[in-house]
């Protein structure tokens, strides 16, 4: 690591290895067509032309560079931080910010969704009220938390919770709601309690809906949390950004947007996946309800 | 520096606790007896959400009463409801909602036109558009709010920078579900409209308009809600200093006025309301065209 600290990275040495991907990648394919997929190959070319576009016009001076910083310096300046570790420490301390909000959104909206999915007389007394709050926009919060909970990191996870929260408590209930009546009545048939109905047919069946609000959720957090760190924090990514654009640094203010960039992009692919994966097991709500019925049959001793 | 722009604070109680408790009790009540001769005026979701929140004002104030809330921290609804009136009365709210209004509409009317062009020409050219794809989302996983440093040192202070990212929060939802609702329109559909004799623009306006009008007005309304977020984190991190609903929420509360940020916050919340329900209208408005 100490040698990238130190060296600098020329605008040619990108250029050309840029160069060297695009002609390696086509000489490649044409030399045989099934080794690399038309649609990886057309956005490789995407990439390396958008790169090679970026570099080219700093380097031949048609953007200032101070306005926009090339490839080559973002890297070497990616590389200095990660070498002194200041990259590691805001990436952590962002991290520990969303997951602490994004939990406590989870573990509050979900319960409650299930209880005003099932409770329809009680979500119509209160909707109105939620949606006025959902419509105010969560940093407008940020001030009156900092108010309340002082400085540090409460106000900012507060106001992640309370982003994350609305999607998520909205799609449970939507998720509830559309739990099949006869598969509820199947299993009361069959001597379950509400218990059961709850663990067999309205979990399994709401599970993909909160699953997208989860990820819903997920964007709108993401997006508070940039707000609140770049309003009212003293470290993280967002500060990073904020404290570099004050000091006039481009470069920093790119190394700090594309890792937002690559860990936004690896969670929702991260959520994509379990979403994914559950959306397939559930197997359309029926052969969980197959198994549930077993489970109840072997509890009253059938 | 706050003096010059920041109104001296000499509200007072406009309205004393006991008189504004019975005015709630009466607001709900003549809006239950209105319902009773004019069951179509007044929705029962409407009714029942002005009771469940006279009933939370009453608590709030009762407490606020009892001095069991400090009224530093949380000041009672009498005090905020007040210092509303008296921050319109002297003209110092009105050009911070006309601001704050008018760079979100702004971006957001350009966000509309633009995603709604790109998408149906990107939909047109869908082959060629699958190469960068990967690139929009890249771009699209970047929070609006982390562009706010960069649009500062491209467009300076000012409105400029802030319709830019606001812009850019707006325009990737309404982009990808015009996509994704031209995608719907059915090739038998369109292959009608050609064997009639309709040219290019029949079929934009016969069919892939009225298809994809639905998905169009999903993606504004989440738009408009990004929209709304970062337009207040532009305001808060003060892209305009002296001007905005934002802007005034954060002033205050470094002037530990907490009754204005509470008022601030309020009419954010009407306004946010207001916005998605006159989106919601739209669409119920237009719905024949389809």
């Amino acid at each position: 690591m100490d040698i990238w600290g130190r060296c600098e990275i020329h605008p040619l040495v990108v250029i050309a290895i840029i160069s060297g991907v695009i002609l390696t990648t086509t000489l490649f394919r044409n030399y045989s067509e099934t080794a690399i997929s038309e649609k990886f190959y057309n956005s490789l070319m995407a990439w390396s032309l958008f790169i090679l576009f970026w570099e080219g016009t700093i380097y031949l001076e048609i953007i200032k560079s101070m306005l926009l910083a090339p490839p080559s310096v973002i890297l070497t300046k990616a590389f200095y931080f990660l070498e002194k570790g200041y990259l590691q420490i805001n990436i952590v301390s962002t991290l520990r910010r969303f997951v602490a909000g994004f939990f406590i959104a989870l573990v509050l909206a979900v319960p409650l969704g299930i209880a005003l999915g099932l409770f329809r007389k009680a979500y119509e007394w209160i909707a109105p009220l939620l949606d006025f709050i959902r419509m105010i926009p969560p940093p407008a919060i940020l001030p009156f938390a900092i108010i309340l909970l002082g400085i540090g990191e409460s106000p900012a996870v507060f106001v992640i919770a309370l982003g994350c929260f609305f999607p998520v408590l909205l799609n449970t209930v939507q998720g509830v709601r559309e739990a099949e009546k006869l598969h509820v009545e199947v299993v009361q048939t069959l001597g379950g309690d509400r218990m059961d109905v709850l663990r067999h047919v309205i979990v399994p069946s709401a599970l993909p809906t909160i699953l997208t609000g989860i990820r819903i959720g997920f964007g709108i957090g993401w997006l508070v949390l940039v707000s609140a760190e770049i309003v009212a924090a003293d470290s993280g990514l967002g500060f990073m950004i904020e404290g570099a654009r004050n000091r006039l640094e481009t470069p920093t203010v790119f190394v700090g947007m594309m890792t937002v960039c690559a860990m936004g992009l690896a969670m929702d692919v991260f959520l994509k996946k379990i979403e994914g994966f559950f959306i397939l097991r559930r197997g359309g709500g029926f052969l969980q309800l197959e198994s549930g019925i077993t489970k109840i049959n072997k509890k009253n001793n059938l | 520096m706050h003096g010059s722009y920041f109104p001296e604070i000499v509200s007072e109680d406009i309205i004393g606790s006991l008189p504004f408790l019975l005015l709630l009790f009466l607001l709900c009540l003549t809006l239950e007896v209105l319902r009773w001769f004019f069951p179509r005026l007044i929705s029962t979701s409407f009714l029942k959400g002005c009771i469940v929140a006279g009933g939370i004002l009453t608590v709030w104030e009762t407490l606020s009463l009892l001095k069991l809330l400090s009224p530093v921290l949380l000041p009672p609804p009498t005090k905020v409801f007040s210092n509303i009136v008296y921050l319109w009365s002297i003209g110092f709210m009105q050009p911070q909602i006309i601001s704050t209004l008018f760079r979100l509409l702004y971006a957001f009317i350009l966000a509309l036109v633009s995603a709604v062009t790109l998408g149906i020409l990107v939909s047109y050219f869908g082959k060629r558009f699958s190469s960068i794809e990967s690139l929009i989302n890249a771009g699209r996983m970047i929070p609006a709010p982390a562009w706010l440093s960069l649009a500062i040192l491209w467009f300076g202070i000012g409105h400029a920078s802030a319709i830019f990212i606001i812009w850019l929060g707006c325009f990737f939802p309404i982009f990808l579900n015009t996509v994704n609702g031209v995608n719907k329109a059915e090739p038998v559909q369109v292959e009608t409209v050609l064997t009639y004799g309709g040219d290019k623009f029949d079929v934009l306006t016969q069919v892939i308009l009225p298809v994809s009008y639905h998905h169009i007005l999903t993606g504004a309304r989440i738009g408009l809600g990004i929209g709304w977020i970062t337009v207040v984190t532009a305001e808060l991190a003060s892209v305009d200093i002296g001007a905005g609903l934002g802007w005034m929420i954060q002033d205050s509360r470094i002037l530990f006025d907490t009754t204005t940020v509470l008022s601030g916050i309020i009419v954010l919340g009407l306004f946010g309301m207001m916005t998605d329900v006159l989106l919601k209208k739209f669409d119920g408005l237009v719905q024949g065209w389809s």
